[in-house]
């Protein structure tokens, strides 16, 4: 089994996500066939080959490094319901 | 007149004669919606506003070429970000997320004069084949209400085949907008990755999404097709060229065709529906005097496991936005800022995005990156030379769109079954090409469809041969 209770664990850790204990068993397994399945990559032979990140080759369209709007900021924190004089608030970092 | 079944090009039409108003077009629109409520086809409505916005589109003096779809109403997945309009991606990490700004297809469309009557359903991030992973619950397929609509714009394909609008915007990073489609019994298109800006389209997978057009057929697609495409300094992937007249190039008789087809593949399947319904596709070509040519696609099998790693990579990454503090669903009773992360993240997200997340952050993780990511981007590039090789000889490829009709609500929970549902749309969104999926065939009274892939940029013609394929023999 590619991923057990050990890898879960560090997978919720790196993934910043709690996984629910009455979840674990069903997520292994799902995760665990999702896995046999992607590990047919691994018979073939593909040394010689580059890797194609990006479908449309030497398309760089960057803009003008120009301010073209202003940002809003009140407008883009109505998306948080905790903000405080123009920041977010956060459980408290420094004791 | 039954306006709500009129397809895009017949509302266009008819408004120009002043054969109806908008008003009434968007009036028809809100009692059928109302009526078929249970189909769970909105997220959120804005009626109000809709038959506002028509009645201005109908005082409009405006010229056809300014707004080609003036007065005409429409349904937008609830990825495209509407300024001010929830847009929830299916998650309730989104459930409360007005955003400040609206997509640039959104803007387009609404440039062009469309109204915008409601948000569409969908797999919770786009991510499945069903639409039973939404937030929401699931959206029961138009034609028969125990059978899924496909997914993940399963909810902009239903709203096509249930009448709630001719046409719909979608995305597709593995097949999300010709899986529904076919399933549906309706067109749609996934044009050339970079042909459609996806700012403001909340992103899944970056180097595989990409917006599209779902219609009653070919003709509308291409229409609508034409409003959202073009450069976008936005977006840093969106490709600067010129947008050809789609909706004419559709109907021209200009194009000459060579189909590349994959019989043995096809046949190697074992499914002798699926072969039949590859077979009479073929008929249909010869019976139209298209020129067709067996091509080879040896890597398309690989297609599964590659975008299988590589589109939860990405997601890993894109999805790693939702902390919980600037926008979407922030966890209650948390005793530090990382367990908020830990709370927001695990309560916000679906089982689904969960594994995702989870098979990205394996495979990117250390130890793990080269015999995974790596690899995939590898056989990326292999898959993706066929496709280079096959278009030396033909214009297009047909394929099936998905290997069966739609299934039964709940009836797949092996996940692997369920991302097999892939298969044969998976290819294109790794080579960036451009693919449509046509209504032809059915199976146990669902529709089938069948794919037609193009090469880069060239929408026109795959556009022309959809159109021809679809109208059939005159």
């Amino acid at each position: 089994m590619t991923i057990n209770d050990k890898t879960l664990e560090n997978l919720s850790k790196l993934s910043k996500i709690k996984i629910d204990d009455n979840l674990r068993d069903k997520l292994k397994k799902d995760l665990n066939l999702t896995m046999n399945m992607i590990d047919k990559i691994n018979k073939i032979d593909c040394d010689q080959i580059e890797e194609l990140s990006h479908p449309i080759k030497d398309n760089f369209n960057l803009r003008e490094d120009v301010v073209s709007e202003d940002i809003n900021r009140e407008s883009l924190q109505k998306t948080s319901n905790k903000t405080e004089d123009g920041f977010y608030l956060v459980p408290k970092v420094i004791e | 007149m039954n306006l709500e079944t009129l397809t895009l090009q017949e509302q266009i039409d008819g408004l120009r004669e002043k054969k109806f108003s908008s008003v009434e077009l968007v009036e028809n629109y809100i009692s059928v919606i109302e009526d078929k409520e249970d189909l769970n086809i909105f997220v959120s409505n804005d009626f109000e506003k809709a038959l506002e916005k028509a009645k201005k589109s109908d005082g409009s003096k405006k010229s056809q070429q300014d707004v080609p779809l003036n007065g005409i109403p429409m349904v937008h997945k609830d990825i495209f970000c509407t300024k001010g309009i929830k847009t929830s991606c299916g998650s309730k990490m989104l459930d409360n997320f007005y955003p400040p700004y609206s997509a640039t297809v959104v803007e387009k469309l609404e440039q062009a004069g469309s109204i915008c009557l409601g948000k569409a359903n969908m797999d919770e991030f786009a991510m499945g084949s069903s639409n039973e992973t939404s937030f929401y619950g699931a959206v029961k397929n138009p034609l028969n209400i125990k059978k899924t609509p496909g997914g993940s714009s399963g909810g902009s394909a239903a709203a096509v085949a249930a009448n709630f609008s001719s046409f719909s915007t979608g995305t597709d990073t593995g097949g999300s907008i010709r899986q529904p489609a076919s399933f549906c019994g309706i067109a749609g298109i996934k044009p050339t990755y970079g042909r459609v800006s996806r700012y403001g389209m909340i992103a899944f997978a970056s180097s595989l999404d990409q917006g599209g057009i779902l219609a009653k057929n070919i003709k509308d697609a291409a229409i609508a097709l034409q409003c959202i495409s073009g450069y976008d300094s936005k977006d840093a992937t969106s490709i600067k060229v010129e947008v050809p007249n789609f909706s004419e190039d559709c109907e021209s008789s200009e194009f000459e065709h060579v189909v590349g087809l994959v019989t043995d593949l096809i046949n190697s399947f074992g499914d002798e529906d699926l072969s039949k319904n590859y077979g009479e596709a073929i008929e249909r070509l010869e019976k139209l005097k298209i020129k067709t040519r067996e091509i080879e696609l040896p890597n398309l099998e690989l297609s599964l496991p590659v975008y299988y790693v590589i589109a939860p990579a990405e997601c890993s990454a894109n999805l790693s936005r939702y902390d919980g503090i600037r926008f979407g669903y922030r966890a209650e009773n948390v005793e530090n800022l990382e367990d908020l992360y830990f709370k927001s993240r695990g309560e916000g997200f679906g089982n689904e995005t969960k594994k995702r997340i989870l098979i990205g952050t394996y495979c990117l993780s250390s130890g793990f990156y080269d015999a995974y990511y790596k690899k995939a981007q590898k056989i990326r590039n292999l898959i993706s030379s066929d496709f280079v090789n096959a278009f030396k000889d033909v214009t297009s490829v047909m394929l099936p769109t998905t290997s069966g009709e739609a299934f039964d609500l709940g009836s797949i929970t092996d996940p692997v079954e369920m991302y097999k549902q892939d298969i044969f749309t998976i290819p294109a969104n790794l080579g960036g090409l451009p693919a449509t999926s046509v209504p032809f065939g059915e199976k146990n009274n669902m529709p089938l469809g069948i794919q037609f892939i193009g090469n880069i940029l060239e929408e026109s013609s795959l556009l022309n041969i959809s159109n021809k394929f679809q109208l059939g023999e005159k």
